[in-house]
């Protein structure tokens, strides 16, 4: 009698450990797969950056923050056997990122004005060159090239594309993207995001974005503008930490003074030019600086009066010429100012920038002006007549802080100046533009 | 020779038909999708010999019953106005703000700096350029994202969520030192590299004038950009 068959239990008891095994090892590893053509991989390495996060359709309404007119960097790379393919399709969507899921729009989002770079952050993804246009709707964007060989995406390339012009949703949230690729430029058998699990897509790929709040900052700089005059030499000024307008001795000294020379009375005659000085420092933030300016309280004749204003006898230099400082020469009654710029021996390691002379009251060493002509801008105007100007740095106007000049009044009398107390009071105003 | 076959779970993929799609089968010892309280919803499942993220150079997966097909990257802004008051050139001026970062089926994240720094018209804060301790009277605009007793103490060191076993979240290089700030815009100020719980970033901010800084208002939109990779 003949055994129809034999069955070798021990090599079944193995298959069946094996099966088993096999079931046991992966029963806490559910693989997730999804279903695709058999060819269709995935892009590798995919991500879309935002160049804004906010939400559209908030209190930020224009900018970064506002959601709006943001740009989105597409990067990703293509399967590594896909072939070329010429166009590529991204849905956006607000409920998964699921191929062939159903896709619910984005809430606010419009991708209708969407453009594309003219040259890609790298692959072929461009309207340049390689001839990719976009076809855009409210959460959908078409690319296609023009079916050249050679302007596709390339098997197991990374592009990156920038797509710009797009108003993110007005959710905060996540929200996604679903990419897929084609052959042909003419995005194959695609009909729409639910239906593409069964069209002849290539690659495809679905991405996480999240929109969120912005952090809204605010700060307050106050405006500062400080101007002081003196007749204190501001190295003389001792003030700690800052030798500055709130130094003891600016207040000690105020800029009182008195021109001539001889001993127990100070006179001016026509042997001499007398000079005495004062000094001022300003310091402001005014963003297009200051300027200093001086008006002469003897309004009608801008000089020296005895008085009270009504005549000079001692009149502005040059005649009150606009046209440059000049030299005073002595036997000559006339009455100017020179300003220079004045460094401290020991500054201040914050000062910053300098009031610099115009030159209708420095044109150079010893010159001296006093402008009473020149329309609108004159020691008689109502806002009196510009010495000098705030530099934060060579000629741009700006900031200065603790900037110091030397203000140098010049006075001489002729043989025939009437004999009198010549008085004038000059009126320093710093305007600072901010 | 009795054979026995213990009670195992098989995983299988989404499986469909033209009108019907299944997510997420497994047959398994027991479970229940959508267990609800009045306040309350579980989805649960009895047997897991393994759970959680296991992954190679180039791959990962989420092991369990309960796993969910859906990446994502989700970011939240835990405070978003912030009023300094007025700056002055004698004074720091602080301030805090917080943000949290998960995501998931990701091959990590990146957090950036989308905004320019405070500006008050066409007047930008000038920023240090590589990471410097706060200087009184200089002006400056910078952050970091950790701890700080200098120029005050305030900020705070990453915080993870449940635990450092499931979040992995990292400040960048830069704005990862105690005590020094600075600020680009475009620069990455956070990251992970795997899918990660949440998160909670602390960022310290930093504010000094010089008495030159323009006087006006200066605002920013601090804008935080999270890019997850798939």
């Amino acid at each position: 009698m003949n055994n129809p068959f034999t069955i070798d239990f021990r090599a079944v008891r193995r298959m069946i450990c094996v099966v088993v095994a096999v079931l046991v090892a992966t029963a806490g590893v559910p693989i997730l797969f999804f279903n695709h053509g058999v060819s269709a991989v995935q892009l590798s390495s995919r991500s879309i950056q935002l160049s804004d996060s906010g939400n559209s359709g908030g209190s930020i309404v224009s900018g970064v923050g506002s959601g709006t007119n943001v740009s989105y960097k597409v990067t990703f790379t293509t399967g590594a056997t896909s072939g070329e393919t010429h166009s590529l399709v991204i849905d956006f969507c607000s409920n998964d990122p699921i191929i062939g899921d159903t896709c619910t729009a984005p809430t606010g989002m419009t991708a209708a004005s969407a453009t594309l770079n003219a040259t890609a952050v790298s692959g072929t993804v461009q309207t340049t060159t390689d001839n990719w246009a976009v076809t855009a709707g409210a959460s959908q964007i078409k690319l296609a090239d023009d079916g050249t060989a050679g302007h596709g995406m390339a098997q197991n390339t990374t592009e990156s594309f920038v797509l710009s012009g797009i108003t993110n949703p007005s959710t905060v949230g996540t929200f996604y993207a679903r990419m897929y690729d084609y052959t042909n430029n003419t995005y194959g058998t695609y009909t729409n995001a639910a239906g593409v699990a069964a069209d002849n897509h290539v690659d495809y790929g679905g991405i996480a974005l999240s929109t969120t709040a912005t952090i809204q900052i605010t700060a307050r700089v106050q405006e500062q503008l400080t101007f002081c005059v003196s007749a204190a030499d501001p190295n003389t000024w001792t003030g700690t930490p800052n030798v500055d307008c709130s130094d003891t001795q600016v207040a000690a000294n105020p800029p009182s003074i008195i021109i001539g020379h001889g001993t127990p009375t100070k006179v001016i005659d026509s042997t001499a030019v007398d000079t005495a000085n004062v000094w001022d420092q300003l310091s402001t933030n005014a963003t297009h600086g200051a300027v200093i300016n001086m008006r002469n309280s003897n309004t009608t004749c801008g000089g020296l009066s005895a008085d009270n204003g009504t005549t000079c006898a001692i009149p502005p230099v040059n005649a009150g010429a606009g046209t440059g400082a000049v030299a005073m020469s002595p036997g000559t009654a006339a009455f100017g100012l020179h300003v220079a710029t004045y460094s401290v021996t020991s500054p201040n390691a914050a000062q910053t920038g300098a009031i610099d002379p115009t030159t209708e009251y420095n044109n150079g060493a010893n010159t001296y002006g006093m402008d009473t002509t020149t329309s609108g801008n004159n020691v008689e105007s109502t806002y009196g007549s510009t010495i000098a100007n705030a530099h934060t740095s060579g000629v741009t106007a700006g900031p200065v802080y603790e900037a110091d000049d030397e203000l140098t009044f010049a006075a001489g009398a002729s043989l025939v100046t009437p004999a009198g107390i010549y008085t004038a009071n000059m009126n320093l105003i710093a305007t600072g533009t901010f | 020779m009795a054979l026995l076959i213990p009670a195992v779970a098989f995983a299988g993929g989404q499986s469909s038909s033209t009108h019907y799609q299944v997510n997420e089968v497994f047959f398994g010892s027991g479970g229940a999708l959508n267990n609800c309280s009045s306040n309350y919803c579980a989805k649960e499942s009895l047997g897991e010999t393994a759970v959680g993220n296991t992954s190679s150079a180039n791959y990962q997966a989420q092991g369990g019953f309960n796993t969910d097909r859906y990446p994502y990257i989700e970011i939240n802004v835990n405070n978003t106005s912030i009023d300094l008051g007025v700056l002055r050139p004698n004074s720091t001026k602080t301030a805090t703000a917080s943000f949290s970062v998960k995501a998931y089926l990701a091959h990590g994240y990146e957090v950036i700096n989308a905004s320019d720094p405070p500006t008050n018209d066409a007047y930008t804060m000038q920023t240090p350029s590589t990471p410097t301790a706060s200087a009184v009277g200089t002006e400056q605009f910078g952050i970091n994202l950790v701890a700080n007793t200098s120029p005050a103490t305030f900020g705070a060191n990453p915080v993870y969520v449940p635990d450092a076993t499931f979040s992995f979240g990292q400040v960048a290089s830069n704005y990862n030192t105690t005590n020094v700030y600075m600020y680009a815009k475009g620069d990455e100020i956070a990251y992970s590299n795997a899918s990660s719980s949440y998160t909670t970033f602390t960022i310290s901010y930093i504010f000094n004038i010089s008495n030159v800084t323009p006087g006006g208002i200066y605002t920013m939109n601090h804008v935080l950009v999270a890019t997850g990779t798939y």
